[in-house]
């Protein structure tokens, strides 16, 4: 062969097979998104366990000719499949295990006590879900300005879903209402709960006086026995499942992971389901999550519509909660500071360590991390009863 | 796209914020009266324990 042809033939298989040769703007933009995540998350050390792997998905899936994202299919030769499309196939779309199985780690990892000890919490809860009722009639009404850019039903609820604050749960639900915009509401979601700090901060000033913000409760929670402690998720998950079935594998999940924290004679299961379990979990449905949000889906101007949408649903559930927490302070007859309505978005703990910021600068012998952890965990269970319902209405299993 | 059927859409709405609020309005009713019922055991488990320690000083 001369030298020439040889030359020919190299040059030939690096305009085919190289990816500097195959990527293009769009692609580039994703990779740079990416960057920006693994930057936020070393950098700023925003939600780093989710914002990092959710990143490095972002930069593999749009990576040109890797085909990490390549899902399984009938008729596929070995190797074909991506092992990102894999995670995604089995572990979202399919079978939709993961967000199950991170609601275990979640359960294990949760301490109900401040809600057991004030059971009032559960209303700034599900207070603090409205943003996803506003969001869902949101997203419905893009069709009427913008025809062409209308979301379907199903689609709304995956949208709104975003304002319960709660990864798993947006997953869950939108794998099985909305497939096909998965990447952007979980993305949406774990962003804006990365971003909470931003996010929550001002509309907590702006609904609240510096006197109601100072305002200081009573400076410890009553003790839960360890009965309490066992017997609340049996109780919590009978009734929620038979009520709502379709939360059953999200709120089951939950309070399974809780009751091996709380029986204390499943220490092994409680502390893998705490640390490992959780943790490889974690990568995956991240890195699934990032791999989700290939260029091609997100060039779709909806997408802005939905980031929009999702962060609205977010500011709406803070702004419920707040009020709620408002109405809460007017009829109670103990001090209540209604910032802790604020923590009622699943966000834990971060909603309620900005409560309790706040706080404490408006009133440096305020305390409201153990009263505003109480929303918090029970925002997690009103945002999957949320979801449930969503999915009662359209899914049959 | 199919058009919005609004009626369909609020009752969506209504539905969703009746179901979380009733599950946890029973909820935390529920949690309050569990709440109750083991204080008083921790009550009188403790008057119990006072009265038996009494006991045993008269003794």
């Amino acid at each position: 062969m001369k030298l020439y042809e040889l030359h020919q033939g190299v040059l030939k298989i690096l305009g085919i097979q190289m990816g500097f040769v195959n990527l293009d703007l769009i692609h580039l933009i994703m990779i740079l998104v990416g960057l920006g995540f693994i930057t936020l998350a070393i950098v700023k050390k925003w939600e780093p366990l989710v914002l990092l792997p959710i990143g490095a998905g972002l930069i593999l899936a749009n990576l040109p000719l890797v085909g990490l994202i390549t899902q399984p299919a009938a008729g596929q030769g070995p190797g074909e499949a991506g092992i990102l499309g894999i995670i995604l196939k089995y572990g979202v779309y399919t079978w939709n295990i993961l967000p199950e199985f991170i609601f275990l780690g979640i359960g294990a990892l949760t301490d109900f006590s401040p809600l057991i000890a004030n059971p009032k919490a559960f209303l700034l809860g599900a207070a603090a879900q409205i943003g996803i009722y506003t969001s869902f009639l949101g997203a419905l009404a893009v069709g009427i300005f913008i025809p062409d850019w209308g979301f379907s039903i199903k689609e709304a609820c995956s949208i709104g879903i975003i304002g319960g604050a709660d990864g798993p749960t947006t997953i869950y639900t939108t794998s099985m209402l909305a497939p096909d915009i998965l990447g952007i509401t979980a993305t949406a979601a774990y962003s804006y709960m990365a971003m909470v700090a931003l996010i929550q901060p001002p509309i907590i000033r702006l609904l609240t006086s510096k006197a109601e913000r100072a305002i200081q409760m009573k400076p410890v929670l009553r003790p839960v026995s360890r009965a309490e402690r066992i017997i609340f998720p049996i109780l919590a998950m009978l009734i929620i499942v038979l009520l709502v079935p379709k939360s059953g594998p999200l709120v089951g999940f939950l309070f399974l992971g809780n009751l091996f924290r709380e029986s204390g004679v499943v220490e092994r299961l409680s502390k893998t389901a705490q640390n490992e379990f959780i943790n490889i979990i974690t990568i995956l449905l991240m890195l699934g999550v990032g791999a989700s949000l290939p260029a091609e889906r997100v060039i779709d101007p909806r997408t802005l519509l939905v980031l929009f949408l999702g962060f609205a649903a977010f500011a709406m559930s803070t702004a419920g909660g707040v009020l709620f927490g408002k109405l809460m302070c007017k009829i109670s007859k103990e001090p209540f500071n209604p910032m802790i309505g604020a923590a009622g978005v699943s966000a834990v703990p971060m909603s309620a360590r900005i409560v309790h910021g706040l706080g404490q600068k408006a009133n440096k012998r305020s305390f409201l991390l153990m009263h505003a952890m109480g929303p918090n965990v029970a925002g997690v269970i009103g945002s999957a009863v949320a979801g449930g319902y969503f999915l009662g209405l359209f899914v049959n299993f | 796209m199919k058009p919005i059927d609004w009626g369909e859409a609020w009752s969506i709405v209504f539905g969703g914020i009746i179901a979380v609020f009733f599950i946890m309005s029973l909820l935390a009713v529920l949690v309050h009266f569990m709440g109750k019922i083991f204080q008083n055991m921790e009550k009188r488990k403790k008057i119990r324990e006072a009265a038996a320690a009494a006991g045993e000083v008269t003794k």
